[in-house]
This record gives C-alpha cells, structure tokens and sequence, in this order.
C-alpha cells in the first residue's frame, strides 16, 4: 500500500476507512493466510467436509479424497430433489450434483480413491510424509486398522496434525454409535430449549441449518489453526485432535447446565421469547390482517396455488421501532412455506430485509458462473479482514464430480507420471481418473441441453 | 409482602442431589466384554485425550495475551472464550461497575445467580463465558481510560471489542490509532450487523437480530401448514456461531502475523454473516430459481429419513438418507410390524434416494414410521435401531443430557471448583486433543478482580496510581 493511500486512510471518516479496507471486490490481491498449508480431507456429509473448506477458504491446499463412482453422499442430497447443479458426472448420469454439497467443499481438489485397495492405502502414506493436516470422519479407529491413522502418519511425519470428527467420538461408552447432525441436536439438548412449550402448542424443535456440522467444522478449524500455531512457532510438534458432535451440543448450552447443577432446574423451551430479557423476542409485526388496518395485509392466488402476498401501496411502518430484519422473520416471508415460492417481482429488496445482508450478498461475487451455464449465489464470507492482506475466502468453481484432479495431484504430489487421460494408474484401479470432457463431451452437451429446456419448464 | 408470597410460599422446595446424580462408569464396565483388537484403539485414544491428564501437557496458545473489550453481547465473550480455553491469558476489559450481560438470569430471579466469595451475584450465562478469564474495569470514555488502555496496547496480541461502529475510532483508540502504537496488533471487532453498510447504526445489538437477519427464524420451525411459526434458536445462535467465525479469523491472522506478515491486521465478523455462511443450500437454491427456503420442521428437506418424529414418551430422531441405512432402519421396524416394512420396501417410488426427497414422498415415509414409533418409547426405538447401527436418539432434557453415561464418562460437563463461586457445573470445553487440549482452570472473576494484578504488571501502576484512577471512575 503506498504512503500517499495510508495518508488518505487516516484522514477518512470511519466508515469510508472500513469500506476501504474491507473491499471485498480487493480479496484477490492480498495474500492467503494458510499458504502453503497441505490439507488433506478424507470426509463425507458436512462435518468433516466444511473444516477441511474452512481451511480451503483461508487459502490451504486442500485435496479431497472421495470413494470412486458416486462420490460422497453430499452430492445426492438436494431440497425436494428439485436443484441440480451440472455438469452430469459419468457416474451420475441422470442426475447433477446436489445443493447440499456446495456449502462446504468449495476451493478443493477433488480426488478419488478406493480403500479397499492396498495401492490406495500405499498413496496415503505417501500422501502423509507431506501432509500438514488431515481431517477424517470415517468411524473411530478405521484408518487406524488400515494402517492410515494417526499413529502410523506420525511417524513418519511427526508434524501431522491429525483431526478426527464424528459423533459420539472414540471412546466411551457410546463410541460405536452413528451419529448425524440432528442426532448432536437432539442427544446434545439443543432440541430441548428450542421451539415452543407444550403448553402453547410447541415441541422441541430442530434448529434449520445442519448447524452442529458447520458449528463443529469451524470450531474444529480454529483448533487445527491454533496448533498450527503451536507446531510452527513453539514445539515442531503435531497433533491428534478429536472433535465430538454430541460435545459440541453442550458447549452450546452453557448456562443451562450451571443452572441445572445449582438448582436441579431443568431449563424449558419459551419459543420466540427469551427468558434473560424482557423485550427481547420475536414478535408478529409488520402487515396486519386487522380491519381498517393502515397496512393491509392481503393475499392472492398466484400459479400453482402459492399464496402470495401483494405489495401494499404503503411501507410496512407499523413496525419501525423493532428492527428491520426481524419484519424478514415474522412479516411476509413467513407465509410462504411451499418450496420454490417465484418472487412476484422486485422482491430482491425485501427479501434480503437488511441493507447489510443484502450489500454483502452485493458485495460479493454474487454469481458465479458454473458449468452448464446455471448460476448459484456464491456463499458469502463470514470474515472481511483487511488493508493489504486477508485471511479470507476467495471460491474457485467447485469441480464436478469425484476425481478431477487426479491428474494434477498425483502427478505433482506422487510423481505418478504415468497418469495419463483414460489410463490407470495402478493396476487395481485405486486412482481412477475421471474422464471430463473430451470423449464424451458431446453426449454430454445434449443431455444438458435437453436437461435444461426440461428444467425451465418446470 | 407480594414479593415474599411469590419468592417464598409459591415455590415448592426441590432437593437437588449433587451432580452427578448417577456415578459415571467406570472404564472396566465400558469395555467388559470387548476383546482385546477391538479395544485397542478406543484405550489408546483414551489414554491419549482423557481429560484428567490435561494439566501435564502444554497448552497451543500460550503466551498470547488478548484484550476482551466486548461488553454487553455474547459474541465476543463467546470469541474470546476459544482463547481462554487453548491457553491464551484473556483479559476482560468491563465497564466501571461490570459488563450489564453479569446481571442476566432467567426471569429475573436472583435464586438463579451464583454468588462469589465476597457477596458479588453474577448470572450463569456471563459466567460460563468468563471461563478463564480475568477480569478489570476501565472506563474507556475518559481521558485517562484512554491513555491506560494505550499503554497497555504494546503488551498485546489481540484485542476484541464491540462499541458502536467507530465509537473507538472517535475515542482515539480505534484501530487505526492503536497500529500505529503497535503493529503486530490484531484488531478484532464483532457485533450484529457490522460497522458500514446502511443499517450498522440501526438499534438492535442483541442475539435475535442476528438470527432473524439471515433467514434463520424464517426457517426454523414447523411450516405454517403444521401449525408452526418461524421460531429462535433457544440458544444464542448467532452470537456463537458468529463468535467462532470470528476467532477463527483471528486466530489466522495471528497465525500469517508469526508466519509471513509481520504485522497485525483489522478483522470485522458479524454474527448475521457467520450464519449466512453456514445455512446450507439456501443462497445456491435462490440464486438458482429463485427459491425461498421454507420452514420444514424437525423433517429436513434434502434428507429422508432424517428426522425427529413424536414417539410415546417424547420424540426419536431417527437418521439415514442413503441406502444402507435406508434398509437397516426398515429392516428394525419391520421386526415388530412387518407390514410397515414391507409398504416401504415394496414402493417403487421409494427406491432410488434421490427420488425419495419430494414433499409427499418424505409424508408418506414419516407416516410409515410414526405408525411404529408412537407405540414406543424413546429408549425401545433407540435400541432396536442402535441394533442395525442407525444413528438414532431420544430427543434428550438438560437433565438427561446432565446425566447421560457417554457425556459424564467424557468429560463434557465437568464440575469446576472455583475459588470465587465454589462449584460449579459446567460445560467443558470442546477442545479434546492429545498434545494441546482445552481446559477450563476458573469459572470466572468478579467485577474488577484482577485490576491490581493486571495494571501493576502490564502498566506499572502503583498502590497511589491504582487509588487515584479509583476515585476518579477511571477503573
């Protein structure tokens, strides 16, 4: 940054100093904060995958290792079974990948390998020797009866920071138990406090985001960095870290259980209210159904049987003293409960309900451009570091399928020179190298395009 | 007189047996009967992680000092706990008289709050956030508050604070003034919805504002259809999902300041967009046609089975999307009502996985299952799905949670005796790890406690010093 802009940064207004510095349009000239560290993610669902992409966001290398053909199960789990993202994978030749993948395995390479094969097993331990973090969900002790587990990664590299995820973790008595997010939920007693009581007609409700996956992902991704710390500037040493779903759940209930093991109170769930202050909830506002309300509330038939609320010639201001985004929560939007409600038109303005949410969604790069021509909103970063360096995300296009840069990485990583298109490598098939676009390219362009006409009609 | 007939008459006394009410088991009951192979890894990552071996090994943050400026909201609280709990001495820098979040406690009943050895209440929620903490006052709106706070900026690696967009600026303490005292600061602010933008000056500091900005209240709880209404999180949601992110930045700007950079740097997070970053689908379903996402209860809309459905004591959550699982979960309701099994198995509709996820496919799967489940209890589901290893659960009470074996025999609640509040039960940190764990050492200070201690040492005030700044409501 020159002397004459510091000059100028000082002398701005405060705001003006932050929109400077936090540009996020400037992300991709400030360097990465992990350069140069190696991930490798061997993980599948969110938990795993979205600390490795955390990872990948603040600039790691990080290489995702699927099983072969299908991939991890991430790329079948789309809303309703309505989105696709293209482009068809040779594996998947009907269907694209599914939305829930995208969240959290942006900025990666994609690898795929078989377990079951002793050459797979030989290319983790090569991978090892120079890895600096390898993030694992499989079941507790798996890789370590492959032969690909902590203990035997540490010696041959002892700087290997070693990050297990999971459910119930690998001791304990219920260390062979399955695990998902909503199970962390639910045991974890986070469904508990959540929703309204019974008595007004609640139960216990799921909190909607996978949010004990993403949760866990980025508490485990600030450990991973704080040993990193650790292992650079003060020991030269790794690490095995465990990171339990179910644990993550009682972090979250903090004051809950002090109270239960003062008073034995067991804590309730009060819905939209918050029993530590008073007016502190989530109230109805907004439009009003009431007769000569100054702000009418009404509805009409839109296709399909949506019911859409109509703009009202005047701003909904009866809510003014409550802040704005919670007219997101509790006015319009809240009536729309069919999936793929079509915004009747200028609906981008309220429905972002926030002039920051929205600005940030503005500022990013709000589109990005995929394979197959269909555009998804790219995930905003949740950090906006600054000036002339940034630990911050940027996104490449996520690749398509399991296995594209299985070229690139074996070759440089491995020295597997004889990876070429169509061949494989080891004779049993551990690497299998996806084939893209060539041969079958035009099959595929087809299939797109009458995909897609099938999609618009929708 | 009111206040004694509702404190004193209306209450029904409760005796409270001391957690754990149940004694944990012991490691010869978890693994009586597994031989040896299968145990072998399970004993050895034991032995490597148990807590109670914690106070031997070094701790990763170590020698990182942060200024915790946050007053007010948990979010930096919550942020700065990470530190606290990795090793790093976290100073927490209140208001002259405390942080307000101090007298917060359900309902307003002071029975809630825990007392510190010299009479001061405190809520539970600030406690449990001031977990290793230390604590001073300062009174960062006078001069003198000012210039003490400078002095100490050298002496510091990290400095967290959530005042009002460019409040600090204004003060002469904002980040662009404390660089320049010391370069390698990293500054970090948190808040709701940031400091430009057009709404960053718009009242509203507080959780709920955050979940309600991004479309989480939207879609949490049961669809209209069901009865349900967009609902909060029972928990601070955004405030600690926020606050993570924001460690996280933190933590990799201190990570690149050791690493290339040499210097400090300003990160900003927002509880709204740490949320943002981590809802799923949402953002790449609108961006693709224009899709809302619609509140779908405690049934998901991109997995079936993946759900919690009412059983006869409560609700089961029961999980398992893909094939394997799929079959496994049939196959255990089908041994008490085969029917069900053989309705499921037997749809054409229901085969391939993706099909499976429509609105009415995932009615007519629930349907199915409730049929099974609503003669059962929690723990008889449990079993006889835990038999086709499924992941399933009852959903759990705090007390239950408090009092499940795998969490008493793990440590994740554990009970700090505190020298300023006693015993406490608390939830333990979630940092397990071989080398360089996290550790809760005390639940918390009370107001000002550490003032002496810290200016002495970090400012080098003396007794004369310490008692001017007193009177003058500086600290």
């Amino acid at each position: 940054m020159t002397a004459a802009v510091s000059k100028n940064l000082k002398d701005m207004t405060f705001e003006d100093f932050c929109r400077t510095v936090f540009d996020t349009t400037k992300r991709f000239e400030k360097p990465e904060t992990l350069k140069g560290v190696r991930v490798v993610s061997t993980t599948q669902y969110i938990l795993g995958p979205s600390c490795a992409n955390y990872l990948a966001e603040l600039g790691a290398e990080t290489i995702k290792i699927e099983l072969p053909k299908r991939g991890e199960p991430m790329r079948h789990t789309t809303p309703f079974n309505e989105p696709f993202l293209y482009p068809l994978s040779r594996w998947m030749p009907d269907k694209g990948t599914g939305l829930g993948f995208f969240g959290a395995n942006a900025n990666e390479y994609f690898l795929s390998l078989d377990f079951h094969k002793p050459e797979a097993i030989q290319i983790m331990k090569r991978l090892a020797a120079k890895t600096d973090v390898f993030c694992e969900n499989y079941r507790a002790g798996t890789f370590d009866r492959w032969g690909i587990g902590y203990r035997q990664h540490a010696e041959v590299n002892p700087r290997t920071i070693y990050q297990w995820m999971g459910g119930f973790g690998g001791w304990g008595p219920g260390r062979n138990r399955a695990s998902y997010d909503i199970l962390g939920q639910a045991q974890g007693g986070c469904f508990s406090i959540t929703g309204w009581h019974k008595e007004y007609g609640g139960m216990p409700s799921k909190q909607t985001i996978w949010i004990m996956d993403y949760w866990g992902g980025a508490i485990s991704a600030f450990n991973i960095i704080a040993c990193l710390y650790w292992r650079d500037n003060v020991s030269n040493k790794g690490n095995f870290l465990e990171y339990s779903q179910v644990h993550g759940a009682q972090r979250h209930l903090t004051d809950f259980i002090s109270l239960y093991g003062k008073t034995g109170v067991v804590a309730q769930r009060f819905g939209n209210w918050e029993p530590l202050l008073c007016v502190h909830g989530i109230l109805k506002c907004g439009k009003s159904s009431y007769p000569n309300s100054k702000n009418p509330f009404r509805f009409r038939l839109q296709g399909r049987g949506l019911r859409e609320p109509v703009q009202s010639d005047q701003p909904s201001g009866s809510c003014q003293e409550v802040p704005d985004p919670l007219r997101q929560g509790g006015g319009r939007c809240a009536e729309r409960h069919l999936p793929r409600a079509r915004e009747v038109g200028g609906g981008q303005d309220e429905r972002a309900g926030m002039g920051r949410v929205q600005e940030s969604r503005a500022r990013l790069p709000a589109c990005v451009e995929l394979q197959g021509g269909l555009r998804t909103g790219a995930l905003p970063s949740p950090w906006k570091p600054c000036l002339d360096r940034r630990p911050d995300l940027r996104r490449r296009p996520d690749a398509g399928g399991p296995g594209p840069h299985v070229r690139n990485t074996s070759s440089r990583l491995l020295g597997l020179q004889a990876v070429r298109r169509g061949q494989r490598v080891h004779p049993g098939e551990a690497v299998r190298l996806q084939r893209f676009a060539h041969r079958r390219a035009g099959e595929e362009r087809d299939h797109l395009k009458k995909r897609k006409g099938g999609y618009d009609d929708i | 007189m009111a206040e004694k007939w509702r404190t004193e008459k209306k209450r029904p006394k409760i005796k409270v047996l001391p957690w754990p009410a149940i004694p944990p088991p012991t490691v010869d009951e978890v693994y009586a009967g597994v031989d040896e192979k299968k145990k072998g890894y399970s004993l050895w990552v034991e032995s490597a992680v148990r807590q109670q071996f914690n106070a031997d090994k070094p701790e990763s943050l170590d020698g990182l000092r942060v200024l915790d400026c946050t007053a007010n909201q948990v979010i930096g609280h919550w942020c700065s706990s990470h530190f606290s709990e990795l090793g790093a001495e976290v100073i927490m820098v209140e208001p002259t008289g405390g942080d307000p979040l101090r007298k917060l406690t359900p309902f307003g009943r002071e029975e809630y709050m825990f007392t510190a050895a010299n009479g001061e209440k405190c809520g539970a929620r600030f406690l449990s956030e001031a977990r290793n903490k230390l604590s001073i006052t300062l009174n960062v709106e006078t001069k003198e508050g000012q210039d003490l706070l400078k002095s100490i900026i050298p002496q510091v690696d990290l400095l967290i604070e959530n005042a009002a967009p460019g409040h600090y600026d204004k003060l002469g303490i904002g980040y662009r003034q404390l660089s320049e005292i010391n370069p390698r600061l990293v500054y970090l602010w948190v808040g709701e919805r940031g400091q430009w933008g057009p709404l960053k000056d718009q009242p509203g500091a507080m959780d709920p504002v955050g979940q309600g900005a991004m479309g989480f209240i939207h879609g949490t709880g049961a669809p209209v259809a069901f009865g349900g209404t967009p609902t909060r999180s029972g928990w601070w949601l955004a405030d600690q999902v926020g606050g993570t992110f924001a460690a996280m930045g933190a933590m990799a700007a201190l990570f690149a300041r050791e690493k290339f950079l040499g210097k400090g740097q300003f990160v900003e997070c927002t509880a709204a967009e740490g949320v943002m970053r981590i809802i799923d689908y949402n953002w790449g379903w609108h961006g693709m046609d224009g899709s809302v996402r619609p509140r779908y209860g405690n049934w998901d809309l991109a997995i079936n089975i993946y759900a919690v459905n009412p059983c006869a004591d409560g609700q089961i959550m029961v999980g398992g999307g893909h094939d394997r699982l799929w079959f496994r979960i049939w196959r255990a309701v089908g041994k008490d009502r085969p029917e069900l099994e053989q309705h499921i198995c037997e749809d054409p509709k229901l085969r391939v996985v993706t099909d499976r996820l429509p609105h009415y496919m995932q009615v007519e799967t629930y349907t199915t299952m409730c049929d099974w489940t609503k003669d059962k209890t929690r723990a008889q589901c449990e079993k006889s799905l835990q038999e086709e290893e499924v992941a399933s659960g009852g959903v759990s009470f705090l007390d239950e949670v408090c009092e499940f074996p795998h969490y008493k025999y793990r440590g994740h609640l554990e009970i700090c005796d505190d020298t300023n509040y006693g015993k406490v039960l608390i939830g333990a940190s979630s940092f397990i790890g071989m080398n360089t764990p996290g550790r809760i050492k005390w639940i918390g200070r009370t107001v000002g406690q550490d003032n002496e201690d810290v200016y002495r040492r970090l400012a080098g005030l003396d007794r004369e010093r310490l008692k001017a700044l007193r009177k003058g409501g500086v600290i």
